[in-house]
């Protein structure tokens, strides 16, 4: 590890969205412009039927301004354009032109002076619906011969792609020789592991605010993670120039990546305003949210060989996953799985083969890992399995085969790969052992009573951004505009965005670190397309890696800038003078080195040089990191489980996470913290489910019965114990790699190793509920009494 | 949302005279945790709310010897914060405190839980047990409905369309001491039950004297279960006689599978938490 002192880098301070706190924070939701409609959306009741008229007119007759499928452009996007053009599947238009594919898909909208006039007219809207087909609800049912397709074609890039049995895309991977690997093993285990379909539940649902410009261009206020993206599709969409478009970059109230894509709002709100010729905004309610995205759920058939001695020699991995009505690129979340999955272990030899399938429910998307703890779970349910047969110490068949320091990882999916320069796996396995007594550990067999305590441990990574030295199939850049102003403060303009996880401050502080300014006197705003370089999005925990990275190069630049008009000034040459941080000042200064007391600040300078027309200090480049290094984070997590009721509580957790250096030591635990919370849902509580029969939400759209773990599922603080590994990346700002999505991936998995621990019972199924821990556990009861019996009867 | 009209009254002849004249296109609301989200799932179509939420004189706890009174409108966290609730009837106070989140605690009223007459009305199951009656008037008449007659399926009561609940009232007993709510729910706070119980009773040399016990979401309506306690009067318990009992207590309930649980699942907690809470009152009281 480099040793460095930093002024700024990973100490605490006041978050720069103060508005969060104090309630004067404005989301989309609450952009309001003089003039605006009220738009609302109608949603299709059926989940697979043929729209053969729209008709408005009543609704116009109130005065309404609407829109139906013939009013759009008939031009097939997806809106997530984070992958290569040639590389993304688009089968989608504003509103559906021939059917719908889902029960809440919009179909028509209309905007009146306000949102109850809008809905009177809502109501006045007739749709003539044409053949109705059966929901197909399940990935099988999807599949068979006979299925009604949902797509005919569909486009990949440039080429029309016909739809057979309904499987939007396929991905098969082979690296070396999976048979001849399986024909060394002496061990071979195979399962098949699920996870469900969750919703995101992110607090704000999404909005959009569009005024026309008289230019004939357009101002969007969004709910996005990426308002360049937004940006570049509407343009597209609707046919206007780049420039036209501008995206207002407003803060988020969370989102989990379900607004990595431009949201299905967006461009209906902004048809309208179109049409309307005045500024409209719509805000989704909760119902409208909960029937536009959910998480991708998976389906892995997983069978892995080992040497006696823990070696692996072979992994067959085959996935497959029920996307929806849409497919938000389950192209290269295939991709990503296999990434995740090639590089937890050293397989050696391993195929891969994932099936994306349409169905008729909400479209699913990215959320919080992207496929990592979908794939996690079965991988790190299968060690533990394995460990069991070989008889070996989970921890020690992790650190015999897990992928580490100088091998390569896949940042995202198999075309971006790097190598790994930092890694605190050994590390975190073995004190996180330490911490939660791992040694003290019982076998279920030597468990007793009605309440069963367990302990379990898993392991996970995320990329941080999606770079290596190829780019491969994956759009990553970012960048930024820094200037120091006249008094010595500091603007970063940047379309980065923060989803609330600490990614601005992280950007201050760097930019506080490299040009040696106070952290409060380095401001960073809500922006627009029009003010800032292009910044891919923030997703794949890239935030401090990419978004930092590009902030950092500006911010080294200015300082280059800065030291040259300062030797001017010295008159000396650049090299020979310093730069540092006088706290006592509260500014940043500047001396030629040795001679510390003949400084002066930067605001003097910077003030020198607007007085004497030099300019601003000021710099504006994007950046790319050619490197994708992986953030692992390890998981101890103790359960406790009731055999008469199959509740399950969670008494203590360890977790440790390796994210380089780190820029916001409260921030960081923060996330760690809140990813296990909601880890614990997907792992025990949360699944979307769909009735058969109408292919409707069962939970109706309301988060009634849409249930996420509340703050008494959590261990006491007391018990929940976060430590940071001691590592350094060399190639991200100051050392530093990301969090975010790394700290969700093992959670479910430890959980379910835990409740294995506890009561000698293996779930494939995610979530654990109650009631399956109780049938499970009457089963064992059965059989073992049975076997009781039978040794009796053997006595004889 | 729909569009509806609005009447805050101030008193409750007010409430009664509008109910006289409006009968079924009036709703009465008072916290709206159950009124607002019907609405806006479009279950009830209002025409007219009535919101006696502001209603001070129906806002009471009073106890007179051994007769208790509450208002419909004092709220679960009127229930938590009162000393004599906490103090002497406390199954009432365990209720209260696994009913939903602090939030809605602080709106959602006692009379609303009721007139709701969901299953899983947590308030339900403990004044069943304390054998409650409600208070119950229309315009210029009064009348009294056993808790255990109001409820007739889920969301059907035995209230006219000019009724309101006005109280609750209950006695206390020797059975009042200490009293037992268990609540199983999908998670520790905002759980609408999957199975709740609410027991009382009196135990004289290990011998069952009196029990009253009441379960909620095991049944179309928050249930009594007579023959379980006929069942267990007057014997001495043992670990035989609890699972004895338990049958009994399957054989009362009649669940329905729904997005929190099973039938089956439900039927067996009914009897889990049925001996949890007869263990657990017995532990108190030897």
């Amino acid at each position: 590890m480099e040793k460095q002192q930093f002024d700024f880098v990973g100490k605490d301070f006041a978050i720069k969205n103060v508005g969060k706190v104090t309630g004067k924070e404005v989301y989309s939701g609450d952009v309001s412009i003089p003039g605006q409609l009220y738009a609302v959306v109608l949603r299709s009741p059926y989940a697979h039927a043929e729209i053969k008229k729209v008709d408005y007119s009543e609704a116009e007759k109130m005065g309404a301004i609407c829109i139906g499928p013939e009013d759009v452009p008939d031009y097939l996007y997806n809106e997530r354009i984070v992958s290569i053009p040639d590389k993304t599947y688009r089968d989608r238009t504003v509103l559906p032109k021939d059917k719908v594919r889902h029960v809440g898909e919009a179909l028509a909208t209309c905007a009146a002076e306000t949102e109850e006039e809008a809905l009177a007219a809502l109501k006045k809207i007739k749709v003539e619906w044409g053949r109705k087909w059966k929901p197909l609800v399940t990935l099988e049912e999807a599949m068979e011969d006979e299925a009604p397709p949902i797509h005919d074609y569909v486009y990949l890039g440039e080429e029309k792609v016909k739809i057979k049995n309904n499987i939007a895309c396929t991905r098969d991977i082979e690296v070396g020789d999976m048979e001849r690997g399986f024909e060394e093993a002496d061990t071979v285990v195979e399962r098949t592991f699920s996870t469900p379909r969750i919703y995101h539940l992110q607090m704000e649902t999404k909005s959009a605010v569009c005024v026309p410009e008289a230019d004939g261009g357009i101002t969007v206020w969004v709910t996005s993670q990426g308002i360049h993206n937004v940006r570049i599709l509407l343009g597209n969409i609707f046919n206007l120039p780049l420039n036209k478009v501008n995206v207002k970059r407003v803060t988020l109230g969370g989102s989990f990546g379900s607004s990595i894509q431009m949201n299905s709002i967006t461009p209906i709100c902004v048809a309208l305003a179109l049409k309307a010729k005045r500024p409209v905004k719509l805000v989704s309610t909760r119902e409208d949210d909960l029937y536009d995205h959910a998480k991708y759920p998976l389906i892995t058939k997983l069978k892995v060989g080992a040497k006696k001695d823990g070696t692996l020699t072979a992994a067959h991995c085959r996935v497959w996953v029920e996307i929806g009505g849409h497919n938000i690129q389950a192209y290269p979340y295939l991709g990503c799985v296999a990434g995740w999955f090639a590089s937890l272990y050293r397989w050696k030899n391993l195929k891969y083969e994932g099936k994306a399938v349409y169905t008729n429910k909400v479209p699913t998307c990215a959320m919080q890992g992207y496929g990592n703890p979908q794939i996690n779970f079965a991988v790190e349910s299968l060690m533990d399995i394995l460990a069991e047969e070989l008889g070996m110490d989970p921890i020690e068949l992790r650190l015999k085969n897990y992928v580490g320091k100088g091998e390569e990882f896949w940042g995202q999916g198999p075309t971006v790969r790097s190598i790994i320069r930092s890694c605190g796996v050994e590390e975190m396995l073995v004190e996180g052992a330490k911490l939660a007594e791992w040694e003290k550990r019982t076998l279920p067999l030597e468990k007793e009573g009605e309440i069963r305590r367990g302990i379990g441990v898993a392991r996970g990574f995320h990329t941080s951004g999606t770079g290596g030295p190829n780019p491969g199939e994956t759009i990553d850049y970012s960048g930024a505009t820094i200037k120091i102003n006249e008094d010595g403060s500091v603007d970063v303009l940047t379309a980065l965005m923060d989803h609330g996880g600490g990614t601005w401050e992280a950007a201050a502080k760097i930019v506080a670190e490299v040009l040696k300014v106070p952290y409060e006197k380095v401001g960073i705003y809500n922006v627009d397309t029009r003010t800032t370089v292009f910044d891919v999005n923030t997703h794949a925990t890239r935030g401090v890696y990419c978004g930092g990275g590009a902030v950092k190069y500006v911010a080294e630049k200015v300082k280059e800038l800065l030291l040259n008009y300062a030797a001017t000034l010295f008159k000396d040459l650049p090299e020979n003078l310093e730069l540092s941080c006088n706290h006592e000042l509260g500014q940043a200064v500047i001396y030629p080195r040795e001679i510390p007391e003949n400084y002066k600040t930067l605001g003097e300078i910077a003030e020198y040089a607007h007085i004497t027309s030099w300019g601003t200090l000021a710099y504006t480049a994007t950046l790319r990191q050619k490197n994708c290094p992986p953030c692992f984070i390890t998981h101890f997590v103790e359960v406790e489980v009731n055999t008469r009721t199959g509740e399950i509580s969670i008494p203590r957790a360890v977790i440790l996470g390796d994210s380089g250096t780190i820029l916001n030591p409260a921030l960081w635990e923060g996330q760690i913290i809140g990813a296990f919370s909601r880890g614990l849902g997907f792992a025990l509580l949360e699944e979307t489910k769909y009735d058969l029969k109408e292919g409707k939400l069962e939970c109706k759209g309301m988060i009634t019965d849409y249930k996420i773990p509340t703050t008494l599922e959590m261990p006491k603080l007391d018990n929940l114990l976060v430590r940071s590994a001691h590592t350094y990346e060399p190639t991200g700002p100051f050392g530093a790699k990301g969090i975010g999505e790394a700290a969700l991936s093992s959670v479910g998995s430890a959980v379910a190793n835990a409740i294995y621990n506890a009561i000698g019972i293996r779930f494939y199924e995610l979530p654990i509920t109650p009631e399956k821990v109780l049938k499970a556990w009457k089963e064992k009861e059965r059989e073992e009494s049975q076997e009781r019996v039978g040794d009796k009867l053997n006595e004889y | 949302m729909s569009q509806f009209r609005y009447i805050s009254p101030k008193t409750k002849e007010e409430v009664l005279k509008i109910l006289e004249e409006e009968k079924s296109e009036a709703c009465i609301v008072a916290g709206g945790s159950n009124v607002l989200p019907y609405i806006r799932d479009k279950i009830i179509p209002p025409k007219l709310l009535l919101d006696i939420s502001g209603i001070e004189e129906l806002n009471y706890i009073k106890k007179n010897g051994s007769n208790w009174r509450i208002g419909a409108t004092t709220t679960i966290s009127d229930l938590i914060s009162s000393k004599i609730i906490r103090e002497e009837c406390n199954i009432l106070c365990q209720a209260a405190e696994q009913f939903a989140d602090p939030l809605v605690r602080n709106k959602a009223t006692i009379g609303g839980n009721l007139a709701d007459a969901s299953p899983a009305a947590d308030t339900a199951p403990p004044l069943l047990a304390l054998d409650a009656g409600l208070e119950v008037e229309s315009k210029g008449k009064k009348r009294e409905i056993f808790l255990k007659d109001f409820f007739l399926g889920p969301r059907k009561t035995a209230l006219q369309d000019d009724e309101m609940i006005t109280g609750i009232n209950f006695k206390s007993d020797s059975l009042n001491k200490p009293g037992c709510f268990i609540k199983l729910g999908l998670r520790q706070a905002m759980a609408i039950s999957v199975v709740t119980v609410a027991m009382v009773l009196e135990i004289e040399e290990n011998r069952v004297k009196d029990i009253r016990v009441a379960m909620g979401s095991v049944a179309p309506i928050p249930l009594r279960l007579f023959n379980a306690e006929e069942f267990l009067k007057n014997k001495h318990l043992n670990d035989d006689l609890i699972e004895e009992a338990k049958n009994k207590v399957y054989e009362e309930v009649n669940p329905i599978s729904d997005i929190r649980a099973s039938a089956e699942y439900r039927c067996y907690i009914s009897g889990i938490l049925f001996k949890r809470a007869l263990e657990k009152l017995t532990n108190q009281t030897s």
